[in-house]
């Protein structure tokens, strides 16, 4: 994955990337894996720096198309857990088109829904986002989830 | 079409991250890895 340009290009401008090796770092890699239970390799992080609290995590290998809009994802999540509603609803929406048809745009469909309405405090967005889902990825999880609101 | 190459800078400090990142107003990235080297 990480010699392509285009994911090199993408985690430089919206992260710090750390890289924790299991054996060329193995005393961090033990210490940093158990603080945040990462079993298995590759296992991808997305902390955010103030509260070192986890914001998203991508386990296993992703072709670089999926693994674009999980990184993508990632970054919507990061702007949803610091209350920034309206980033992420954009963030979220951006997915929805660049990665049209792929899991990371049937999360991103439930979460601009839920961003919507965390950022107006309207239930229609809600109801919207349960409508849309009857349209598309209507045979997901996050479809599910949604079919609760209408 | 040939795949464009490019590497990744990484740093191997998780501490040092945190605080590179916070003043850029990023997320830190972690990579759990056991690729060839």
């Amino acid at each position: 994955m990480y010699p392509n340009a285009t994911v090199a290009e993408f985690i430089e401008q919206h992260f710090v990337p750390v890289r924790l090796h299991v054996k060329e770092q193995a005393d961090d890699f033990k210490r940093l894996g158990g603080r945040y239970n990462a079993q298995w390799t590759p296992t991808i992080l997305i902390v955010d720096p103030s509260s070192a609290e986890e914001r998203f995590r991508i386990e296993g290998f992703l072709p670089v198309a999926d693994f674009m809009g999980q990184l993508r994802l990632g970054v919507a999540h990061a702007a949803f857990a610091r209350q920034d509603f309206a980033a992420a609803e954009r963030m979220f929406g951006e997915i929805e088109e660049r990665h049209g048809g792929s899991d990371a745009a049937a999360e991103a469909q439930y979460w601009s829904g839920v961003s919507r309405y965390k950022g107006t405090g309207d239930a229609s967005a809600l109801v919207g986002t349960a409508r849309r889902f009857r349209e598309r990825y209507q045979d997901t999880n996050w479809a599910k989830k949604a079919s609760v609101w209408g | 079409m040939a795949v464009q190459r490019r590497e990744i800078t990484w740093t191997h400090d998780f501490e040092s991250a945190l605080k590179d990142a916070s003043k850029k107003g990023r997320q830190v990235l972690i990579d759990f890895s056991a690729a060839p080297m």
